[in-house]
C-alpha cells in the first residue's frame, strides 16, 4: 500500500465574541489541538478527525482546509486558505473567512464585520500562551442555535441601547483578552472568563443548570463560560473552564460525575502528517 | 461530507445565498450552519438574516 500524501487541520474555537460577532463587534478565535487528517491512498481519499461535529468547533473548515491541501499536493498556506474558502463558499453560502483562515494559519484570529461588505481580519502572533483551559460539555442545548439567535436579534431589537452597552462591554473583554495575548496589559485571564460569562448571560444564552455549574466552578475559585451559541433551557453546549488549580477544578468534576477533557489552544493550522 | 444545495435570498444586484440545511435548524446540519451565524463563520446581510429567520419561522409553524 502506498501511502501519497497526508495532511491535517486543526478545529477552532471562539474564546470571545459569539453573538456580538453578528452586530459589527469583535471575536476572538483559536485554533485547537483537536484534529482532521486528509490523506490520499492509492488515489482515494480518506478522512479521520476527532472535532467534534455540529459543535461550532470548525469540523466542516477543518475538512475543506486539509481537502484542499490534498488537492494542492503542496503546503502553499495562501493557496489552501484561498480554495478552502470556496468549498465553504459551495457549502455555507457565505462564509465569512473565520474559519478556512483559522483552520490555515492556526494560532489567533482577530476578527470583526465592519460592514455587509469589509471584514477585517488579523492573525495574532501572541507573545505568552493563555493558561490550560479545558472544555465541559454540558450537552446538546434543547433549543436549535437558530432559536438561539432569533433570540438575540429580538432581544436586541426590543432594547436596542442597553443591549448596545452589553455587547461594547463584550467588545472590551474581546481586547483585554487580545490585550492578554499581546502582553499589553495585566489583565488576569480567569475575571475576563468570568465577566465574559456574565455578559452572556445578559444575552439569556445559557441556562439556568449551566449558571448553577459555572457558579459552583467561581465558588472554588475557577471560572468558566459558554463557547458559541448555548441554549437557555436545559444545556448550553460547550463551556470554557480554567482555574489555576486544577486539581480543585477536577474534584469538583468527579463530585459532580462530570465529563471534562484537556484542549490546547493556540494550535498549529494545516500541517504535513507524516 | 454530502453537499448542500444553496438557494438565494438576496436581490438580482446582491444575490446571497445559504444552504438548504438553514431552513432545517434542528438538524445536526441547520444547527452547525446556525451556530456558524453566532460566531462569525458565516455572515448575512442584516436584512438577509431577517429574511431567513422569518423563513424558517414559517417553515417551523
Amino acid at each position: 500500500m502506498k501511502i501519497n500524501l497526508k495532511f491535517s487541520a486543526p478545529g477552532k474555537l471562539i474564546i470571545s465574541g459569539e453573538h456580538a460577532v453578528v452586530y459589527g463587534y469583535p471575536a476572538l478565535v483559536t485554533a485547537t489541538d483537536k484534529r482532521l487528517v486528509a490523506e490520499k491512498i492509492n488515489g482515494k481519499a480518506k478522512i479521520s478527525s476527532n472535532i467534534p461535529i455540529g459543535a461550532g468547533m470548525g469540523s466542516s473548515a477543518a475538512f475543506a482546509v486539509a481537502k484542499s491541501a490534498l488537492k494542492l499536493g503542496k503546503l502553499d498556506l495562501e493557496e489552501i486558505c484561498s480554495l478552502a474558502y470556496k468549498l465553504e463558499k459551495v457549502q455555507h453560502g457565505n462564509p465569512s473567512g473565520v474559519d478556512n483562515t483559522i483552520c490555515t494559519y492556526g494560532g489567533y484570529l482577530w476578527y470583526r464585520k465592519e460592514s455587509e461588505s469589509l471584514k477585517t481580519f488579523k492573525n495574532i502572533t501572541p507573545k505568552r500562551r493563555f493558561p490550560k483551559i479545558y472544555l465541559l460539555n454540558t450537552g446538546k442545548p434543547e433549543e436549535s442555535t437558530k432559536e438561539m439567535v432569533t433570540h438575540v436579534s429580538d432581544i436586541y431589537r426590543n432594547r436596542k441601547p442597553y443591549y448596545d452597552g452589553v455587547f461594547k462591554e463584550i467588545e472590551k473583554v474581546t481586547k483585554g483578552l487580545l490585550g492578554y495575548l499581546l502582553k499589553d496589559n495585566s489583565s488576569d485571564f480567569g475575571e475576563m472568563i468570568k465577566l465574559n460569562e456574565s455578559l452572556l448571560e445578559k444575552l439569556g444564552v445559557v441556562s439556568s443548570s449551566t449558571k448553577s455549574l459555572i457558579r459552583a466552578i467561581e465558588k472554588i475559585g475557577g471560572s468558566a463560560k459558554i463557547t458559541g451559541a448555548g441554549g437557555k433551557v436545559s444545556a448550553s453546549g460547550i463551556v470554557i473552564v480554567y482555574h489555576s488549580e486544577p486539581e480543585r477544578l477536577m474534584k469538583l468534576i468527579k463530585e459532580r460525575k462530570l465529563s471534562i477533557s484537556s484542549v490546547r489552544i493556540g494550535e498549529e493550522g494545516v500541517r504535513i502528517e507524516k | 461530507m454530502k453537499e448542500n444545495k444553496l438557494f438565494d435570498i438576496g436581490s438580482s444586484e446582491n444575490p446571497v445565498f445559504v444552504p438548504s440545511d438553514a431552513l432545517n435548524p434542528e438538524t445536526d446540519e441547520g444547527r452547525e450552519y446556525w451556530e456558524g451565524i453566532a460566531t462569525g463563520s458565516v455572515v448575512l446581510p442584516d436584512e438577509s438574516l431577517d429574511l431567513l429567520l422569518k423563513m424558517t419561522n414559517e417553515n417551523k409553524s
